[in-house]
């Protein structure tokens, strides 16, 4: 009701009819990119045991939920600030955090099929029988939240071209670098350790373990942490939105 | 209704505005001139809150808008300088959520956007994909979400821009409609022939500096009792000898601009006439002086003086 008297949902309106050329387009990629993800990654390994498999199925969400916090989202940012959209947009009597707000569930709304779909289809090419509660939900949802957060507060902190840049790192470190296909013990000990303070390895932690409660322990220190990073991220984006040169 | 008072931004140690003050009253429009870079967009950043003053007071409406950058976007309505990206929306879409979001009455958006769509002449183009329309009519949308629930204070940006002539002329009723409605209109504009015509009072700004403040006639001052001649040369690097009681206001390729007191106009136009059969000039346009010829003459001395010259109090 609150939401609806401050404007929130015409923000939301005005978001998805600027972004609806593109947000068919937007579906198919996400989607075409989470079902690559698990087929591409099992080319990789020629002998996919069901530990692997399990791992490969289970790290696509994460992988898809932090591309579209750190990738899609800041380029899409990147793109309003050149062109003087953004400035106009923060000109309007809305809350700040609206803005972030508005941007956060369109593109959770956008990652959701990609999702389903690409554990659907790993499920059937693996053989595999995952577990599905309103506790995925809410999983994708905190961890598509502080992927967002991030996100957010890179775009607004470096300079458009910067955040662009910094973005396509990201997404290399994240596929490559990061414990989301595999166990963290296959990491070198100062990367491992690296991660100990980075929220990705407890984003896929918590997505393995709501899918696959048999096989993975569910950590609530895991959540926690993400919690602290969502938080975190938010404030960092609201200074960052509220900030006057 | 909006009151400045020594406002200043600095810029790495340059000012971009400097100890800037002025007064505009409610349901008045009111031009900010002055030419590009002199600070104008820098002075309507500080006002909506997108820049915090280095020094200074703005008060909207009684309220400090430095201290409630919130306050601010409720209190002011913005038409931006440049042409924003509508892409995905049509200008019914662009207008009526601008509405929705300054909290207007669905029922009463509607109306209000209808009706200008049509004072406007957009009708056409009302319900088409914005990215396919002109750089005028997408400047003409932005004019129309910044007025469809006008703030106390509007702010627009050169608004003209890109807009034909008829429409122009459209939109500056529209604007006068707005001030008459009791919201205060601030101008920016380096169009000074337009400023003229359009506003009741305005400020000249030049190098982050207010030069002078006053209605279009005052400000032109001592320029009211003067003649304006536009010469047009045959060729550019035309050498021509003037006479004594005319003054050149500005040269630029083959035009020529000059002052002169009403009492010359007699023995001007013998010069003129010679000028003429000596083909040394294509045509020429002799008129009151211009507000732009005392914007010229005075954007011109501060230039000569420096940025320290002293400021101009025409009032």
């Amino acid at each position: 009701m609150l939401l609806a008297k401050n404007g929130f949902f015409h923000l939301l309106r005005w978001q998805l009819l600027r972004m609806k050329p593109v947000l068919a387009l937007y579906l198919i990629i996400q989607t075409l990119l989470a079902v690559g993800i698990v087929i591409g990654f099992s080319y990789l390994i020629p002998n996919i045991d069901d530990t692997t498999a399990l791992y490969l199925t289970t790290g696509a969400p994460t992988i898809i939920l932090l591309s579209i916090g750190l990738v899609f989202l800041p380029q899409g940012i990147a793109e309003t600030r050149v062109d003087g959209t953004f400035t106009y947009m923060l000109s309007l009597p809305l809350p700040r955090l609206y803005y972030v707000l508005v941007e956060a569930t369109i593109w959770l709304l956008i990652s959701f099929p990609g999702i389903f779909i690409a554990l659907f289809v790993a499920s059937l090419r693996f053989d595999l029988q995952l577990v599905y509660s309103y506790k995925n939900i809410f999983t994708f949802i905190l961890i598509g939240l502080t992927a967002i957060g991030i996100g957010y507060t890179i775009s607004l902190w470096l300079r458009p071209i910067i955040a662009e840049l910094i973005s396509q790192v990201l997404i290399f470190g994240i596929l490559l670098f990061s414990p989301i296909n595999f166990p963290p013990d296959r990491l070198p000990n100062w990367l491992a350790k690296l991660h100990e303070f980075l929220p990705i390895q407890y984003m896929a932690e918590s997505i393995r373990a709501t899918l696959a409660p048999n096989d993975f322990e569910i950590r609530w220190s895991s959540f926690s942490i993400i919690s602290v990073w969502c938080v975190l991220s938010f404030v960092m984006c609201y200074f960052a939105i509220t900030k006057r040169k | 209704m909006l009151v400045i008072n020594d406002l200043t931004k600095m810029y790495s140690g340059t000012p971009a505005n400097n100890s800037i003050s002025f007064t505009v009253e409610k349901g008045e429009i009111f031009g900010l001139l002055g030419p590009n870079g002199s600070g104008k967009t820098t002075l309507i950043s500080q006002i909506i809150g997108f820049l915090k003053p280095t020094k200074g007071h703005i008060e909207v409406s009684g309220t400090d808008v430095i201290s409630r950058p919130d306050m601010a976007r409720k209190l002011c309505s913005l038409q931006p300088q440049e042409n924003i990206s509508l892409n995905g929306l049509t200008p019914r879409q662009a207008i009526e959520l601008t509405g929705r979001i300054r909290n207007g009455n669905k029922r009463e958006i509607k109306e209000k956007t209808n009706e200008l769509l049509k004072d406007l002449q957009l009708e056409e183009w009302a319900d088409k994909q914005t990215e396919k329309l002109s750089g005028g009519i997408k400047r003409l949308v932005t004019f129309c979400m910044a007025i469809i629930v006008p703030g106390r204070l509007v702010i627009l940006d050169e608004p003209t821009n890109d807009v034909d002539p008829i429409r122009r002329k459209l939109l500056w009723e529209q604007v006068r409609k707005v001030a008459n409605s009791g919201a205060t209109v601030l101008l920016i504009t380096h169009n000074v022939l337009e400023a003229e015509r359009s506003v009741d009072r305005l400020a000249l700004i030049d190098n982050g500096k207010l030069v002078g403040v006053g209605t279009p006639a005052s400000l032109k001052g001592a320029f009211n009792q003067k003649l304006r001649l536009e010469l047009t040369l045959y060729r550019k690097e035309e050498d021509l000898i003037y006479p004594n009681y005319v003054s050149m206001i500005s040269h630029t390729k083959q035009k020529v601009i000059l002052s002169l007191a009403k009492e010359h106009s007699k023995e001007l136009m013998d010069w003129v006439f010679s000028l003429q059969e000596s083909n040394k000039i294509e045509e020429f346009t002799l008129s009151a002086a211009t507000l732009e010829d005392a914007y010229s003459s005075i954007i011109g001395r501060i230039g000569d003086q420096g940025l320290g010259g002293e400021q101009y109090a025409i009032s």
